[in-house]
């Protein structure tokens, strides 16, 4: 079961669009707020905008989150929430520059295509933190980055779903554009 | 001096493009003028003698600036405004342009223009208008934007620097901007809370509770202000445009004196609307709708309208710079698009199939896809629509000759 965590906030670059596509695909999905969620093999934190991030950042506050994290659940954070769930769990989110563009980067050897739009370090534009036997995937590359990118839901959550390589394709001409 | 040689040379590039490029031409004469003469428009907008009336915020801008220029118009001005889009810098000299007569400058009562929300700030606010109409902050053209918070900034600006502000007082990010210069107009709160009532960008903060005009009918049209109990008969399809309406209706008991309500409901019953923002057009001999998409939430509110559609065409242009928004979009009612096409139409296609939508043919040539669509046999028993974005809407108007 893949969760999406405050699906209403966390929504920012269309990122509650990829609990559709994993559905779709005959993958079980769940929306994770205060209540305990316990059978997870993953959880997306969708991006939030700066008036999310402060709403994040409150409900955050005592949440069973942390602890589920230590215990191994993967978390797959994008855009700003990386930076918001790195604060909550003590980790220092590095930010050097703003960029608004296509992009690729290459993380565990696999190159990786979308738009980064925000502060980011634009160095290490996704990063894997160890946090107890759970990990923090923090991506900078926006909205549906694991549809984009096959690789990453294999990566992060183990799935494989169908084929895209036209879609990776488009990524890369826009790059190349 | 400056001034005449920007309008001779303006007006001349002008008439030169148009007279070569159907429909086209609209920012480079006045990328021309404001080079030649950079207060141009500063200018021609200090001559009406009743002012400036700036429409600005995410969406709905064009539909409430036509709505407020008919209305204006009806009540007995004249009323300088500028063509829907042409809302940056250059439109708006291309406006100047285009409302001047050989080399005179405009001349009209007052002046409504629409503006882009980081225009507003930069070129609006130093004018220091009369009243400025703010619609809404929602979460688009992120790419530029990067927050809505930038854009709440933005027109910060613009509403300090007026003497009054019409906001829409539903939008919890313009609640929080309130003033003594304030007054809010929105939706009744039964009302706001219907599905195809729009949804402003995420907040901390609440909707504003006691709305100076409050929309509380749709079909008719009723609002309720502190001096008026209006009722007026519309043709206007959804929410969004019922709320445009009100804050064109709202502006209009600010600016003019005594309202004659007989010519106000001369205008309701035959408002027209913005071309392309849900326009019926015949197109290869079928009556058709046109639904411009330009961020996540009027595409939700134009799919609602949509719901009637027998065959779809959809195509997702050059202006969405980064398409992440699209998956934001729920398109769980739709059956099937029947043609799909655009600069984005892969990513759309991938959005489309997560929903469990068809889509009958993704064709990348666009203006292939448009005659493909055009020669399908007539719908039966629904709907022809096209569902295109700002540029795919232009690129449509060029290939279909279809005059605005």
């Amino acid at each position: 079961m893949i969760g999406f965590l405050y699906p209403e906030i966390c929504n920012q670059q269309g990122d509650r669009g990829y609990k559709d596509w994993l559905e779709v695909h005959q993958i079980e999905t769940c929306e994770v707020e205060d209540q305990i969620v316990d059978n997870l093999t993953g959880l997306v934190v969708g991006d939030v905008s700066e008036q999310g991030a402060i709403l994040l950042e409150s409900k955050l506050e005592n949440h069973w989150l942390g602890k589920s994290i230590a215990q191994g659940l993967t978390v797959l954070a994008i855009g700003r929430a990386a930076q918001v769930l790195s604060r909550h769990l003590g980790i220092e989110p590095q930010m050097n520059s703003y960029k608004s563009q296509y992009v690729s980067t290459v993380f565990k050897g696999e190159e990786l295509f979308g738009y980064v739009n925000g502060f980011h370090d634009l160095d290490q534009l996704i990063t894997e933190t160890q946090i107890g036997k759970g990990r923090l995937i923090s991506c900078a590359l926006l909205g549906p980055v694991a549809v984009v990118n096959p690789w990453v839901e294999e990566y992060c959550f183990g799935i494989k779903t169908s084929a895209r390589n036209d879609l990776v394709d488009h990524y890369k001409k826009l790059l190349a554009d | 001096m400056r001034t005449l040689i920007a309008l001779a040379l303006g007006r001349a590039s002008r008439k030169l493009i148009r007279t070569f490029r159907h429909g086209g031409g609209s920012a480079v004469p006045g990328t021309i003028a404001s080079k030649i003469q950079p207060k141009l428009f500063e200018i021609a907008i200090k001559r009406f003698p009743q002012g400036l009336i700036i429409v600005s915020g995410s969406s709905g801008k064009s539909s409430t600036t036509k709505f407020l220029v008919q209305i204006l118009q009806n009540q007995g001005l004249s009323v300088f405004t500028n063509p829907s889009t042409a809302n940056i810098k250059q439109g708006l000299f291309s406006a100047v342009l285009q409302g001047s007569k050989w080399l005179s400058l405009p001349k009209a009562d007052i002046a409504v223009i629409e503006m882009d929300e980081a225009y507003a700030a930069v070129i609006g606010a130093p004018l220091q208008p009369r009243l400025s109409i703010i619609t809404n902050v929602m979460d688009e053209q992120l790419d530029r934007f990067m927050d809505s918070e930038n854009v709440v900034s933005a027109l910060h600006k613009l509403s300090l620097a007026s003497k009054q502000v019409l906001a829409n007082g539903n939008d919890p990010k313009l609640a929080k901007l309130k003033a003594d210069n304030f007054h809010f107009f929105g939706l009744s709160t039964s009302l706001s809370q219907k599905e195809e009532a729009p949804r402003y960008a995420v907040s901390t903060a609440s909707p504003i509770e006691n709305l100076d005009f409050e929309i509380i009918g749709e079909s008719p049209f009723k609002m309720r202000s502190k001096n008026f109990a209006y009722e007026l008969p519309t043709k206007l399809q959804g929410l969004h445009m019922t709320i445009n309406f009100g804050a064109a209706i709202s502006a209009a008991e600010l600016i003019v004196t005594n309202i004659d309500h007989n010519k106000l409901e001369e205008t309701a019953d035959t408002l027209q609307g913005v071309y392309g923002r849900d326009t019926r057009e015949v197109i290869g001999g079928v009556e058709s709708r046109i639904l411009l998409v330009q961020n996540r939430e009027s595409f939700r509110l134009n799919l609602l309208q949509a719901e009637a559609a027998e065959q779809l065409f959809m195509a997702i242009g050059t202006d969405v710079k980064d398409p992440s928004w699209l998956w934001g979009v729920n398109f769980h009612n739709l059956n099937s698009v029947d043609i799909l096409s655009g600069h984005h139409a892969i990513p759309m296609k991938y959005r489309l199939q997560s929903c469990g939508v068809e889509v009958q043919l993704l064709q990348p040539n666009f203006e292939q896809a448009l005659n493909e669509f055009i020669q399908m046999e007539p719908p039966t028993n629904g709907e022809r629509v096209f569902m295109v974005t700002a540029d795919t809407f232009r690129r449509m108007k060029r290939i279909l000759e279809l005059s605005s």
